[in-house]
């Protein structure tokens, strides 16, 4: 069960095998822990993101391939050449248990290949062949070459489509063409080492040490999910964009760049319309809930329109954001980003910041390449799109995020550029929950919700809300414009959601569904699969370790608290007119307070946000961490 | 005074669109609202409401008053309206 690493240094072609070390398997648990302790170790302070140097590393979850609940998932971990800082992104579909019935653990790339390449690995069969002839293609069009070439149409395949190749700061990473690790650029790192993609074929088995009780921990955990009746049918019945109906009742979906957060018609961007009219469920390996989704447009300027999702995330920053409801325009726009390979929220973040700017003339006809960005212009939000992939034009400048496209425009845009330490904002209007201000603030890799989601503080069930006032110990936990109890909310979730990455466990299953998964269950799982004993306290400190480290990697890059612990200028400088009449429910003065009582809470420094020495020391973390960011 | 409703519970709910603009009296609550729809409106009102004899939101179930959800106020379903208040009914779940 302690797997197989495989160094891959492109530059010379080498390939070597190392057994993962029981040592780093218990004291980081496996895919995203494991990442963030070898990108450490690999990396060195002001690396270029997408130098040959800067590594690449796939981390299949320790519970991928088993029977364990909703357990497919791999972390992505680079540098981000978004942010210039840690990057961690996570991704479902099959690739991650086929990795693993091949017999690897881990992928780490190294180096820069003379040529485009691909990696193929038949069971214990490993090599590089030639991808000149793949390069340009879309993922789609790249998947369907590599399994003709290959003749096996049960290959999985990991791709970057053009966007990656072209160095786009939000390209993504393809898994089986529609999963998406997304956020931060890491298809643009794959692009910069020469890398199309991995193709993997596994016939073999995952072998647990007991093999019983894992099947009586990992089955009650199955049904305990499986029985949240409420849980599991929204979540089958939608998607993730069940949530679009109440974000945008309460005023935050995010509508025309965050200017508002209300659309009119908004219900045709509902899971349940996109389920009625487009979509069906699909799911992730070893999934009890379902939640995705695969669409096909029959009728209309969109027909013949097919791909997974739509999400929440894509419906609300390709749809709402922009000021459309057209809900094949989107799925469009969604398949675009699929297959050109772009994280669908920054893609939609840059074309709705382009048509600010364009509202406001900051961008003219004469600057767009012709193009009307007046809202809800879908016809030249596919164009933008493919120019953005291409760096084609006015596509060219948003490809580089809209932090740096900001810098280049000038005159005032910088306001009007949703995002923090590079990285555009997911999609939740935080100005009207405290939880997600601080998540998103301290994110590591910048404002969005994959790290920490904190729905218990809507308390949306009376054990939700119990859950919500135990950990934090106030009934203003589900307050959520009240900052009370919120750094207790949010560091609890950063533990939960860090334990459950590293077991390859979707995180949405730790929030939708909550207690069925929870440091017992997944300390139990470990144990029975690994041998290695695990306790859920012991579990939970491991999450913090993690949290702390890639903390650790951001702050050897040199950067303050006041640079690394920020929300999008709009958020706390702006009302929302659809949130409380336009009230300021979120300030400087007010996120500042939060931070500063996490940092008490998580024992670092309150002025400078650096963990303490003695901090460090209890959580295990070595000299070389401690010397690098100045702990005191 | 009038008060304006949005049931978003069901996807024909959501989907179909029904909405409510009710003529309450001048210090209504939110039950007061909730009993008008069941008098006016029973099948429409139905899946929000707990089955039985009382008037109780089925437990995931989020209730904004002008996008705030009043059932985490100390006041719930007592919660006070005023002239022109929009009511939301809707799933609580979201994100992702």
């Amino acid at each position: 069960m302690l797997g197989t690493m495989l160094f891959v240094n492109l530059t010379d072609g080498s390939i070597e095998r190392r057994p993962v070390d029981r040592g780093l398997l218990r004291d980081y648990l496996g895919g995203r822990g494991i990442n963030a302790r070898l990108l450490w170790d690999l990396s060195r302070k002001g690396m270029d993101p997408l130098s040959p140097e800067a590594p690449l590393l796939f981390g299949t979850g320790t519970l991928a391939g088993t029977f364990a609940p909703n357990s497919g998932r791999m972390t992505v971990t680079c540098k981000s050449p978004a942010t210039g800082l840690y990057l961690k992104t996570n991704v479902g579909s099959h690739a991650a248990p086929e990795l693993r019935f091949a017999g690897y653990d881990y992928l780490i790339f190294q180096g820069k290949a003379p040529h485009p390449v691909y990696l193929w690995i038949d069971d214990g069969e490993v090599s590089l062949r030639d991808a000149r002839g793949l390069w340009g293609l879309d993922t789609r069009t790249a998947d369907r070459r590599i399994k003709e070439e290959l003749g096996d149409d049960q290959i999985r395949t990991v791709l970057i489509g053009p966007a990656g190749e072209n160095l786009v700061v939000f390209a993504s990473i393809m898994a089986s063409i529609y999963r998406a690790a997304g956020r931060g650029g890491s298809g643009a790192v794959m692009g910069s080492k020469n890398l199309k993609g991995i193709a993997v074929r596994g016939t073999g088995d995952v072998t647990v040490a007991d093999p019983e009780g894992f099947m009586n921990v990992a089955l009650a955990a199955r049904r305990a999910i499986r029985e949240d009746e409420y849980c599991w049918t929204r979540s089958f019945e939608f998607g993730t964009a069940q949530g679009i109906i109440g974000g945008n009742e309460a005023g935050t979906l995010p509508h025309r760049n965050f200017q508002d957060g209300h659309i009119a018609d908004g219900y045709k961007l509902s899971g349940e319309y996109v389920s009625e009219k487009f979509a069906h469920p699909e799911a992730c390996s070893s999934c009890v809930l379902h939640c995705g989704r695969f669409s096909r447009v029959k009728s209309g300027p969109y027909a013949g329109t097919f791909t997974a999702g739509p999400e929440y995330e894509t419906l609300a920053s390709l749809g709402s954001k922009c000021g459309t409801t057209d809900t094949a325009a989107v799925i469009k726009a969604g398949e675009l980003c699929n297959i050109l390979g772009m994280d669908t929220i920054s893609a939609g973040s840059l074309i709705s910041f382009a048509m600010e700017c364009y509202e406001r003339g900051v961008l003219t006809a004469k600057t767009t390449d012709g193009l009307d960005l007046s809202w809800g212009n879908t016809e030249a939000m596919m164009i933008l799109l493919e120019k953005m992939a291409r760096r084609e034009g006015l596509g060219d400048l948003l490809a580089n995020g809209s932090r740096a496209a900001a810098k280049t425009l000038g005159h005032g845009s910088e306001a009007w550029a949703i995002q923090a330490k590079g990285l555009e904002q997911s999609m939740v209007d935080v100005r009207g929950t405290m939880s997600y201000a601080l998540a998103f603030a301290l994110n590591p890799r910048g404002p969005d919700h994959l790290t920490t989601e904190c729905l218990a503080e809507f308390g949306y069930t009376p054990e939700v809300k119990r859950l919500a006032e135990e950990i934090t110990g106030t009934p203003k936990a589900t307050d959520s414009i009240s900052p009370e109890g919120k750094p207790r909310m949010v560091a609890w979730h950063e533990e939960i959601y860090a334990v459950t990455d590293c077991l390859g466990i979707c995180v949405f299953t730790d929030t939708w569904s909550y207690t069925r998964i929870n440091f017992e269950n997944m300390a139990a799982m470990f144990t029975a699969a690994t041998g290695i004993p695990l306790s859920a306290d012991e579990a939970r400190r491991i999450g913090e370790r993690i949290i702390t480290l890639e903390r650790a990697f951001n702050l050897r890059e040199g950067l303050t608290r006041e640079e690394l612990d920020v929300l999008p200028r709009r958020m706390v400088s702006e009302g929302s007119p659809t949130l409380r009449n336009g009230e300021r429910t979120l300030t400087p003065e007010k996120l500042d307070g939060m931070l500063r009582e996490y940092y008490a809470l998580r024992k670092w420094d309150p002025k400078t946000g650096i963990p303490r020495r003695e901090t460090l020391e209890r959580l295990g973390l070595d000299s070389t961490v401690k010397d690098a960011i100045g702990a005191r | 005074m009038r008060v304006h409703v949005r049931l978003m519970v069901t996807r024909e709910q959501i989907v179909r669109g029904r909405t409510f603009d009710l003529d309450v009296g001048a210090s209504a609550t939110v039950t007061d609202v909730l009993r008008e729809l069941v008098v006016r409106e029973r099948d429409v009102i139905g899946p929000v409401l707990v089955p039985g004899p009382g008037l109780s939101v089925r437990p995931g179930l989020a209730l904004l008053k002008n996008g705030v959800n009043v059932l985490h106020s100390p006041e719930g379903l007592e919660t006070r309206l005023s002239e022109g208040d929009n009511l939301s009914f809707i799933h609580g779940i979201s994100g992702g």
